[in-house]
């Protein structure tokens, strides 16, 4: 059996992660109120899927005050499907 | 949530109810929009029919130009607000609702520049068009918003200000001149078009939060 990517397989990371797969794009309070996580938390997470390539960070100014906007990859999403694809296989003989 | 390593059913469980969540058709906050344009635009329509109607000065339709400086005003205020506290996101549906809408600004300012053009230039005044687009474009956006979002209030909102919209447009054909009552009737379809289901919207989100 196939091993599923620990990047993806850690709670908060998979949770951002599909979130972003239904939206075009959420901003860190979106992110943060969905996952009910702490913002110091959210923020290494959202760091660590940025480096990997899985989705992309933009920061914006909006009524002066700075915004951090995130947006799935290419490169993310076909890691989410093939995080998908090897769950399924994890089901298939139930 | 916490960082933290998850077991398989948790981590298919964890993405559908994530998808879920991004899923629900409203926020909290949703009708806030509607409710400032609907509000902002019934107390201008009010104010325009007491000054006429007291001092039968049409110099006084001018307050109608208040309305994209208040309305934009204070949707800068309760954006800024609202994305404080719940964030922002996008999506297909928030996006079509926005091009929709962002279409009905563009077609007022392009009416906006015909009539400055028709009043500078040409000496003719032809801005009842913009006070008859000012019930049949936002009608015609609410109802394409409501069948976007599936809100039936809003296609019955939007349907009666594009009723009276053509109405005060055969009125005008008919009658060349328009009453000071179809100041009433502007502030009456922004309360039926545009704040009922605001607050009807902002009831539901917060029904659906719970």
């Amino acid at each position: 059996m196939q091993e599923l990517n620990p990047l993806l397989h850690s709670q908060l990371r998979l949770a951002i992660m599909s979130i972003l797969l239904s939206v075009d794009e959420a901003d860190f309070v979106y992110l943060k109120e969905k996952t009910e996580s702490t913002a110091g938390n959210l923020s290494v997470q959202i760091d660590k899927l940025h480096t990997a390539g899985y989705i992309s960070v933009t920061k914006d100014l909006t009524a002066m005050k700075p915004r951090t906007i995130c947006r799935m990859t290419e490169k993310g999403r076909g890691a989410m499907e093939e995080y998908v694809n090897i769950l399924k296989t994890y089901f298939n003989g139930l | 949530m916490e960082e933290r390593t998850i077991n398989e059913k948790e981590s298919l469980e964890l993405i559908s109810q994530m998808i879920k969540q991004t899923k629900e058709k409203l926020n909290v906050g949703s009708g806030n929009l509607f409710l400032v344009w609907g509000y902002v635009c019934i107390f201008v329509g009010l104010a325009v029919y007491g000054s006429v109607y007291y001092t039968h000065d049409f110099r006084f339709y001018l307050i109608y130009f208040l309305i994209p400086l208040l309305g934009f005003g204070t949707q800068w205020l309760v954006l800024t607000r609202t994305q404080k506290h719940i964030g922002y996101v996008s999506n297909y549906t928030s996006k079509m609702v926005d091009n929709v809408w962002s279409v009905t600004g563009y077609v007022f300012l392009m009416a906006l520049a015909i009539c400055l053009y028709f009043s500078i230039v040409l000496h003719a005044s032809v801005w009842i068009v913009f006070f008859i687009l000012g019930l049949l474009l936002p009608g015609i956006s609410c109802m394409v918003s409501g069948y976007v979002i599936k809100e039936k209030c809003l296609v019955w909102g939007g349907m009666l200000g594009v009723g009276f919209g053509v109405s005060m447009m055969s009125s005008s054909i008919f009658y060349q001149a328009l009453n000071n009552i179809w100041n009433l009737i502007f502030s009456l379809c922004y309360l039926v078009m545009m704040v009922f289901p605001g607050h009807y919207l902002n009831h539901k989100a917060k029904v659906e939060a719970k």
